[in-house]
């Protein structure tokens, strides 16, 4: 087949790929980076038994409204890269065999329950949130209080009803 | 013009024209949440305005902790937090002052000094940094404490530059 590309049709190409890259990258550039978005708030971990390293997890406010009887997920960030102890990350990896690779960027999924969604919904400070890995192991807690902003969305939303 | 570049030249427009429109419609459509915090930042969340209760987020980067600038740092805060905003007091504040209502998308640029800096990064606990009206007036605080995270960072970060 031969292929001839006029001044048209290479005008309708390059407006094609200038009009696709407007749309495609702000999602791109954003879900690599951002920690919180708007009508969340943010917790680190505290505990790391095995290495030191440290996670971020957010919670929706939406949460504390709603209240759900089964709880809601919220999933960690990986492995926060410029604060993880590399020493005891390597003696941990010789004593347990576990693949580096997987380990240096691991997240957790968390079930918070609906009883401590409420706790902080209260105001409460210092929820703690436990999680437990897959093997039964207690690795990580994170400590949970509400910003003063994100109380204030929950009483609006309780005056509404 | 022949039959298959008049059809390649088609395919391309419409195709083309489904992504401008799409682009053309981003302003219209509700904005996208404002990411409030990234990577290697801390953040902290201003106390509430006292004349029509209203909050914003400032994240500060690690690395103004870590090599705390001469000149000191600023940076702007988020904008106004739509969800929290006390929106009974807002209109009576407009209505008082003549100010025009796009007030409520305002946000502030806020001025560390070097020693604000220093005494975050040392791990001092609730650095109050004040924050002023354009007129002069208090608006709001900001009460910074690095997480352990950032603290680490600090260290190493100082620790790679000697």
């Amino acid at each position: 087949m031969k292929l001839s590309c006029g001044r048209r049709s290479f005008l309708n190409l390059a407006s094609f790929a200038a009009a696709g890259l407007v749309v495609a990258r702000p999602a791109f550039a954003d879900d690599l980076v951002c920690l919180l978005h708007t009508d969340e708030f943010v917790t680190e971990s505290g505990d790391s038994p095995f290495f030191l390293h440290y996670h971020t997890v957010a919670i929706p406010v939406a949460a504390l409204i709603a209240l759900p009887a089964d709880g809601v997920r919220v999933v960690t960030t990986p492995v926060d890269q410029g604060s993880y102890d590399l020493e005891g990350f390597n003696q941990f990896i010789e004593k347990s065999g576990l693949d580096p690779g997987s380990l240096k960027t691991h997240h957790h999924e968390i079930l918070v329950s609906q009883n401590e969604l409420a706790r902080i919904a209260k105001g409460e400070a210092n929820v703690e949130i436990r999680v437990i890995s897959p093997g039964g192991n207690y690795v990580h807690n994170f400590l949970v209080t509400a910003p003063p902003s994100a109380l204030v969305k929950v009483r609006k939303q309780l005056v509404k009803t | 013009m022949n039959r298959r570049l008049f059809m390649f030249s088609g395919l391309a427009s419409g195709l083309t024209l489904s992504f401008v429109n799409k682009s053309f419609a981003l302003p219209v459509a509700p904005p996208p949440p404002e990411c409030l915090l990234k990577v290697d930042e801390i953040t902290a969340e201003a106390t509430g305005f006292t004349r029509y209760q209203h909050f914003h987020n400032l994240s500060l980067p690690v690395s103004v902790l870590i090599a705390p600038p001469e000149a000191g740092f600023k940076i702007r805060t988020s904008i106004l937090d739509q969800g929290s905003l006390d929106e009974a007091a807002f209109a009576q504040f407009i209505k008082e002052t003549g100010i025009d209502p796009s007030l409520r998308y305002h946000s502030h640029l806020v001025s560390f000094t070097k020693e604000d800096l220093g005494r975050i990064a040392s791990g001092e606990k609730e650095v109050k940094i004040g924050v002023l009206t354009p007129m002069g007036n208090f608006a709001h605080n900001f009460f910074f404490t690095a997480p352990p995270s950032a603290l680490v960072k600090i260290k190493r970060g100082r620790q790679a530059k000697t």
